[in-house]
């Protein structure tokens, strides 16, 4: 963390709501696409960054590290996420079509990133496809799990970090990483051939 | 695990993250709800608190732990709670007891009448003398229940007790050797500045209603609670719910099973 936002989470811990509105402005965006992507829609997903800040704010006196403001903001997060979650099980399904509609309105081939090397235009429309299933796939997992992965592959979080946000132990954080990708790679062997093929008819078309 | 799949993972949760919409006018429209939801809500917490650290020395009474502040060691008992210190697994609430209070706890997932375990809190009470000095702490693990309900099962050592548990028990019943003891204490909440009735001063000169300032509202709760000892641990269930006490009685069965 920078001095300067340093400096600024101190001032909002000692309760400067000026400073309390720049740090929502540069975190909130991408609070607001965490807890969709754990909830999988709008409506919760506004409550919960509502009530993250919130609780931000009326607790600030608990952070006692300001360097740590980002990790532990992403704990209120995640708790304010799963208890929301908690309530509403039962009542109604998560649905997570937005999240899926707005991946497949996306274009293709300027999402592809850099780790791929050289790709012709037949591979870039098999790593968009690969995405996309994977993407699916993702949103399928249990809200326990899809937390983990997203703490892990988007917050770039170690394990300790997770299970610190999680308030689970770390051997736990592990072990459902390592049944998520498990998951993850079954859900792709089974649409696979469907993949697969898909992609033999654009060959020979 | 391969690069290029951990790689592929790591992609696809990005683009699909950030595929997902979060306008300016939406960023103002929340910041301005949070400012107007955040006084309203630091009102409410200050209420809160209070009423819970009446809650918290019902509960300590119940447990036997409170009653030295009137032989005049210990004058006060300290502790804090935030959502940080909540743990949303049995598993590893219980392991964290274990590490803390150096026992297994018994912690059921489900209690009769659809309560489910919401949340787990290893929390450290803190004793002070007259002086405001730290006279001791110990460590008390609570169970909160989700449902209508709103069921906490509280634990802690018996070697943490300070006095024996009084015998004012409105219903005792044996089980699996074990003794259940359960009480009903009437609570009246009122706000700072709010006079009671008499007919509720002279309930609280008889004992039989406690009055606690602080409230927003005036409201009357009911704490309910069964306590018991099981092998080296105190346990006690309880609720400001519309719970039967034959009710709470069949739950701490339920836990002394589990």
């Amino acid at each position: 963390m920078d001095k300067e936002r340093k400096a600024l989470v101190e001032n909002m811990i000692a309760g400067d709501e000026a400073a309390f509105d720049v740090l929502y402005r540069f975190y909130s965006k991408k609070l607001y696409r965490m807890a969709y992507f754990i909830t999988g829609n709008q409506s919760d997903s506004e409550d919960i960054l509502q009530e993250t800040f919130i609780k931000c704010f009326l607790h600030r006196s608990k952070l006692r590290q300001p360097e740590r403001f980002e990790s532990w903001i992403c704990q209120i997060l995640v708790r304010t996420a799963w208890r929301m979650e908690k309530k509403k099980k039962g009542k109604a399904e998560i649905s997570f079509d937005g999240l899926l509609e707005s991946g497949e309105n996306t274009g293709a081939a300027e999402r592809i990133q850099e780790d791929t090397e050289n790709p012709g235009p037949m591979d870039l429309v098999l790593q968009e496809e690969t995405f996309r299933e994977l993407g699916k796939a993702v949103n399928h997992l249990d809200i326990r799990y899809r937390t983990v992965v997203l703490l892990y592959y988007y917050n770039d979080m170690n394990t300790k970090e997770i299970a610190r946000v999680c308030g689970i132990l770390e051997g736990t954080v592990k072990s459902r990483l390592y049944r998520a990708r498990e998951q993850l790679k079954e859900q792709l062997k089974h649409d696979g051939a469907e993949t697969t093929l898909k992609g033999g008819r654009l060959c020979n078309e | 695990m391969n690069k290029k799949w951990e790689s592929q993972i790591k992609q696809s949760i990005k683009k699909d993250i950030e595929s997902i919409e979060f306008s300016q006018l939406d960023q103002n429209r929340i910041l301005t709800q949070i400012h107007d939801n955040k006084e309203m809500r630091r009102q409410n917490m200050r209420a809160g608190k209070k009423k819970f650290a009446v809650i918290f020395a019902a509960v300590l009474v119940a447990m036997g732990t409170i009653t030295a502040i009137g032989a005049g060691k210990v004058t006060s008992l300290i502790s804090s709670v935030g959502v940080e210190d909540e743990i949303y697994s049995v598993a590893e609430f219980k392991a964290e007891a274990k590490k803390q209070m150096g026992a297994d706890i018994k912690v059921p997932e489900t209690l009769m009448g659809g309560n489910t375990f919401e949340h787990g809190t290893v929390i450290s009470v803190v004793a002070m003398d007259e002086q405001g000095n730290k006279v001791g702490s110990y460590p008390n693990a609570s169970a909160h229940y989700e449902g209508s309900d709103g069921i906490v099962l509280g634990v802690m050592r018996a070697a943490d007790r300070t006095s024996e548990n009084e015998s004012s028990d409105q219903v005792q019943q044996d089980y699996q050797g074990i003794t259940l003891r359960g009480k009903e204490d009437a609570y009246l909440f009122l706000p700072p500045d709010a006079q009671p009735s008499e007919a509720d001063l002279q309930l609280q000169e008889e004992g039989k209603l406690m009055i606690s300032y602080g409230s927003d509202t005036e409201q009357r709760e009911v704490f309910k609670h069964v306590g018991w000892t099981d092998g080296e641990l105190d346990y006690l269930l309880y609720t400001f719910g519309d719970v039967e006490m034959t009710e709470l009685m069949e739950m701490a069965k339920e836990v002394i099973g589990s």
